[in-house]
């Protein structure tokens, strides 16, 4: 069988007797495979004074591939950078072949075919490489979890039904495995999610480097969360509860979230109002900015009663929301149209819900939104089994367009429209004035295999896009490089 | 271990199934002449799984481990192609081996591949038609031959869902007046159905409710097993 070798480019590792005496500059982060050679010409604007020394270090030494250390979060930007002669894909305008894109202090401030490099600028030339807008998470759990089945490494849920207080930044943790994971494939930005019970939380919207949960936020809290109770009825003979307990179940909850939003505008008004003998309560003190207007209220909706239910209850409440899930939306395309409620699809490459479904239903359900005129963006399920392949989410994007979506509408509901629905007037494009968080990708479609994300900017910053399974990686080949290579 | 308990025993393991792992003892599994059957890129599900790594696949093969791509997952295991095709991404895998992960590969793990798992003569006509290079995700599949016969055929699936939709809606017409009835005489999303049960006189014993719940239709069709072994014409 022809298989590639493992050692790509100049830098594989020498015999090991010298590895030893090599030195190792603690603070530079070190990256490996294809990255390699892209990461090194990458490297001046970081680490100007050193350049040279480490160029030669690198060029003449035998570098360690195995990371010690965790991923170390990046500088900020120091000095201006162009990224020179690459194809840029801004999304939100035509693509500029062998264009120029120009940042500084973590800000894109210029772009085209032909853009004015000031002195003092690190130029780096990207020929026949591509450059999109990092990809945007619209509903993930990172950060809030380490293992699905290991229960002490879940912090996705506080307990009880109305927890409209809890924020899902607190229990954020910079340190988890799964986000440089998600970002080697160029999520760049994630909207994290609290889950459990009906009133959920808020969310949070990070950048995926950071030392802090607090370096990380976008914007907290970003979205308030309400997770529609299953309607569905459980009729199987041995189901734990009778059809009569399961119903009584569901009104129950669905009782419980109409009455906490009447007490929490009854607070809202009677707070605006001064009224006298005013008790404070955390719970509603939290659903404020929702009634303000501030706060967008996302609801978890999937099957269609759920999604009519929501529907009704939201036009009862008069409030507006986003609607997330949605794996019947295309069903009530026209009413989510109607109330123009935007929807963050997840499921999209699920089996279908129901047995007399076609078996592409989930995967046309952006596609025929769209062509009903729903405003969308693709995402992940959220929850905590999804978080470990948040690097799958341009795959649904693609995997949506082999069903009729456009290519590059794909593009959008993963990069602009995720940030047009959370409001992130700064991400999800690039242009003048946006953050210059992107990808660098090795000329090709990242919605597509094979290509690969080279490189990582975000906020200007050159991030390590390595992972704990790149260094697993590294760390075996390596053993089979002195155990009698094949 | 497995492996040394089975040299000792002198058994031959066949094939690793899962072997998130195999990645880290490729040359003794490929030395006891096992193959391997792992994930395209599942890890953290659980511990055991927090290793797993998408060079897995790659990195077995390239020790010389005969390896495949599966899934457990009803989602995934449709989409095997894309599944194969993540070997090209992370294991910079040249395509044609990573389409054998899925097709040659585990037919020779499963010892069918005399009958079928490539396209030569004297073989089973076992085939798929794609409608571009089936490892990229844009792609989608036009026709599926099993044994010589056409199962799927993506334009007959769209014009048959016509007909099916056409089917249901008159179905659901006729039984609407007695499912009007039926709620006009009190009894209540299916509660009427629902009572006969609790009549203590007429409950099933518990064995045989189950029994009958194991019997049911698995398939649209009303059949209770796939049609693919039945001799029918269409």
């Amino acid at each position: 069988m022809n298989i590639r070798p493992y050692s790509r480019g100049a830098l594989s590792p020498r015999p090991c007797s010298r590895r030893a005496l090599s030195p190792r500059p603690s603070s530079v982060p070190r990256q490996s495979g294809a990255a390699t050679a892209l990461s090194r010409s990458l490297l001046p604007s970081r680490f100007p004074s050193f350049f040279p020394y480490l160029m030669l270090l690198i060029l003449l030494l035998p570098l360690p591939r195995i990371h010690a250390s965790e991923n170390v979060p990046a500088r900020p930007q120091l000095r201006p950078v162009a990224l020179k002669g690459a194809t840029i894909h801004p999304v939100s305008g035509p693509e500029i072949p062998s264009g120029t894109i120009f940042f500084d202090k973590g800000k894109i401030t210029a772009l085209g075919g032909d853009v004015p490099i000031p002195k003092g600028t690190d130029v780096i030339d990207l020929s026949g490489k591509d450059i999109y807008p990092g990809f945007i998470s619209a509903n993930s759990v990172l950060g809030l979890m380490e293992v699905g089945a290991a229960r002490a490494t879940l912090d996705i849920a506080e307990s009880g039904p109305i927890n409209p207080n809890v924020r899902a930044l607190t229990s954020i943790n910079p340190d988890s495995e799964l986000i440089p994971v998600a970002r080697s494939n160029g999520i760049l930005t994630a909207h994290v999610v609290p889950e459990g019970g009906l009133v959920s939380g808020q969310s949070a919207v990070i950048r995926m480097d950071g030392w802090t949960p607090e370096e990380m936020t976008v914007r907290s809290p970003a979205a308030m969360h309400v997770h529609w109770p299953d309607l569905t009825i459980n009729r199987d003979v041995r189901a734990p509860k009778s059809v009569k307990d399961q119903q009584k179940d569901i009104d129950k909850a669905v009782k419980q979230i109409r009455e906490s939003f009447q007490t929490a505008r009854s607070y809202w008004q009677a707070r605006k109002a001064g009224a006298p003998g005013f008790k404070s309560d955390l719970r509603w003190e939290a659903l404020m900015p929702v009634f303000d207007g501030t706060l967008p209220l996302f609801v978890h909706a999937n099957t269609m009663a759920q999604i009519e239910a929501v529907l009704a209850w939201a036009k009862e409440a008069q409030l507006k929301i986003v609607l997330v899930g949605g794996q019947d939306a295309w069903r009530m395309a026209s009413q989510l149209k109607e109330t123009d409620t935007p929807v963050v699809i997840t499921l999209s490459t699920a089996l279908p819900s129901r047995r007399d479904d076609g078996y592409d239903s989930t995967f046309g359900n952006a596609a025929r939104l769209r062509e009903a005129g729903v405003r969308f963006c693709m995402a992940m399920n959220g929850r905590n089994s999804e978080a470990p392949h948040e690097r799958n989410l341009p795959y649904e994007a693609s995997m949506a367009s082999a069903f009729g979506l456009p290519k590059d509408e794909a593009l959008k509901a993963v990069t602009l429209y995720p940030a047009q629905i959370l409001g992130l007037a700064d991400l999800g494009s690039l242009e003048v004035g946006k953050a210059a968080t992107l990808i660098i990708t090795s000329g090709g479609d990242p919605l597509d295999f094979p290509t690969h994300v080279e490189a990582a900017y975000i906020d200007g910053r050159l991030i390590d896009i390595n992972n704990r399974q790149t260094r697993l990686r590294d760390k075996y080949k390596l053993k089979y490089r002195r155990n009698n290579p094949r | 271990m497995l492996i040394g308990l089975a040299n000792e025993f002198k058994v031959k393991i066949g094939t690793f199934q899962h072997i998130l792992e195999g990645y880290k003892i490729a040359d003794e599994i490929a030395t006891h002449g096992a193959g391997g059957s792992t994930f395209a890129d599942w890890w953290a599900y659980k511990w055991e799984a927090f290793d797993a790594i998408p060079d897995n696949a790659t990195m077995m093969l390239s020790r010389g481990v005969v390896t495949s791509v599966n899934s457990d997952s009803g989602d995934l295991a449709r989409r095997l192609n894309t599944e194969a095709a993540k070997s090209t991404k992370y294991g910079y895998l040249p395509a044609e081996d990573a389409l054998k992960l899925v097709t040659i590969d585990p037919a020779r793990q499963l010892h069918i591949d005399a009958k079928t798992g490539s396209l030569e003569p004297g073989k089973d006509a076992d085939f798929v038609i794609w409608n571009g290079n089936p490892l990229s995700n844009y792609t989608s599949v036009k026709q599926t031959w099993v044994d010589g016969r056409k199962y799927f055929d993506r334009a007959d699936d769209a014009e048959a869902r016509k007909t099916f939709a056409a089917q249901r809606e008159a179905l659901i017409q006729k039984a609407l007046p007695e499912r009007m009835k039926e709620l006009a005489s009190g009894g209540k999303d299916g509660d009427s159905k629902e009572k006969k049960p609790d009549d203590k006189e007429s409950k099933p014993p518990s064995y045989q409710k189950h029994r009958e719940h194991e019997l049911e239709s698995l398939y649209g069709n009303g059949s209770d097993r796939h049609t693919c072994t039945e001799e029918y014409e269409y």
